[in-house]
């Protein structure tokens, strides 16, 4: 683990958290006090045309947290923490987190850092789907993921991994050193 | 914000809504609910969630110290006040409008949590105060786009965080 101490201006640090579930969801909703809905139910969600139940930004943003915690460590808190809430994170989604040590200013060490969600789609094996995922039986991609590149490859044991990396949250995040 | 001459007229009517107060929010901190909060984000690092034994058995929560996202548990309830509000009721109507309309069409875009200032951590037992007011109202790409500030205290004035709140009205919710 990374030594709070050990930091320089363009250090980064990758946490990678997930996948997201619907219980999940479900525990942070009872946790947080934010049971709208678009969170829990499905068929509610659908009707609000989401497509199905989308986590809370604030349960992304709150992985976020978690990592500069970990980072902060006993040496440290989180003072300053702020994102923008992009992109929808659903079930099945694994949380990319990048943080960038932008400034150290005497005991205090900036970040810019960017949470991306990894959706995977489906699993081809010599042009043939063999696994659809529920991301691609529910139309979570669009064309404008498409247009926009966010769709990847990757080879796994089964084939080529088809899955949509795209930026979830975006923001600043400030820990002093103690 | 970069809003087009159109969006910036269309945001006049929202603008009534500026620096309104929000109703105040009152939330009991409870140790197990912070150990359930840190829980729910899979998070078990120990000073969120290793809690003490007293000497007669009952759980210390004096050991742990607030997940940092935590105020999400009250600042929720702060900002969404703005779900109950209204316009001034207009001659001829007999009930005023709704400003959202729609609760499901409401999405959160942005927050952020400011310890900078706090004079004491959130601990369990504190009973803690959210106060706050609406600072931008617009409209863009077509939705309402809300920002709310608020602080939030100790019974006894000190502050422990202040968070911003950006919530978006999608098309049909307001």
């Amino acid at each position: 683990m990374v030594q709070l101490s050990e930091l320089k201006v363009g250090t980064e640090l990758r946490y990678v958290y997930g996948p997201v579930t619907r219980d999940g969801i479900i525990k942070y909703a009872f946790a947080s006090g934010d049971r709208n809905n678009i969170h829990t139910n499905d068929e509610f969600a659908e009707k609000m045309g989401l497509k199905g139940v989308i986590a809370h930004g604030l349960y992304s943003l709150g992985m976020v947290a978690r990592c500069l915690g970990e980072i902060a460590s006993d040496k440290g808190k989180v003072v300053k923490l702020s994102g923008q809430m992009r992109g929808m994170v659903r079930p099945g989604d694994e949380w990319i987190i990048t943080l960038t040590v932008k400034k150290i200013n005497g005991d205090l060490v900036d970040f810019d850092f960017v949470e991306e969600s990894k959706t995977l789609i489906k699993i081809e094996k010599d042009g043939v789907v063999i696994k659809k995922y529920e991301a691609e039986e529910r139309g979570w991609v669009s064309e404008k993921d498409i247009a926009q590149n966010l769709i990847k490859t990757e080879e796994v044991a089964e084939g080529i991994l088809h899955y949509r990396l795209r930026t979830a949250i975006p923001g600043t995040a400030t820990i002093k050193m103690v | 914000m970069g809003l087009t001459s159109e969006e910036e007229k269309q945001s006049e009517q929202y603008q009534i809504f500026i620096g309104k107060q929000l109703n105040k929010s009152i939330h009991r901190v409870k140790g197990k609910n912070m150990v359930e909060f840190a829980e729910a984000l899979g998070d078990t690092n120990p000073k969120y969630v290793k809690i003490g034994m007293t000497a007669d058995g009952k759980p210390d929560y004096s050991t742990i110290i607030a997940h940092p996202s935590y105020p999400n548990c009250f600042t929720v309830d702060a900002a969404f006040d703005i779900v109950n509000w209204k316009y001034p009721l207009k001659e001829g109507e007999t009930e005023a409008r709704k400003l959202i309309t729609n609760y499901g069409k409401v999405l959160h875009t942005a927050q952020s949590y400011d310890y900078t200032k706090a004079e004491v951590p959130i601990q369990h037992g504190q009973k803690l105060y959210s106060t706050g007011y609406l600072e931008k109202a617009y409209i863009q790409k077509g939705r309402l786009w809300l920002q709310s500030h608020i602080d939030t205290h100790t019974k006894d004035g000190k502050l422990v965080v202040q968070t911003k709140v950006m919530v978006v009205i999608r098309e049909g919710g307001f």
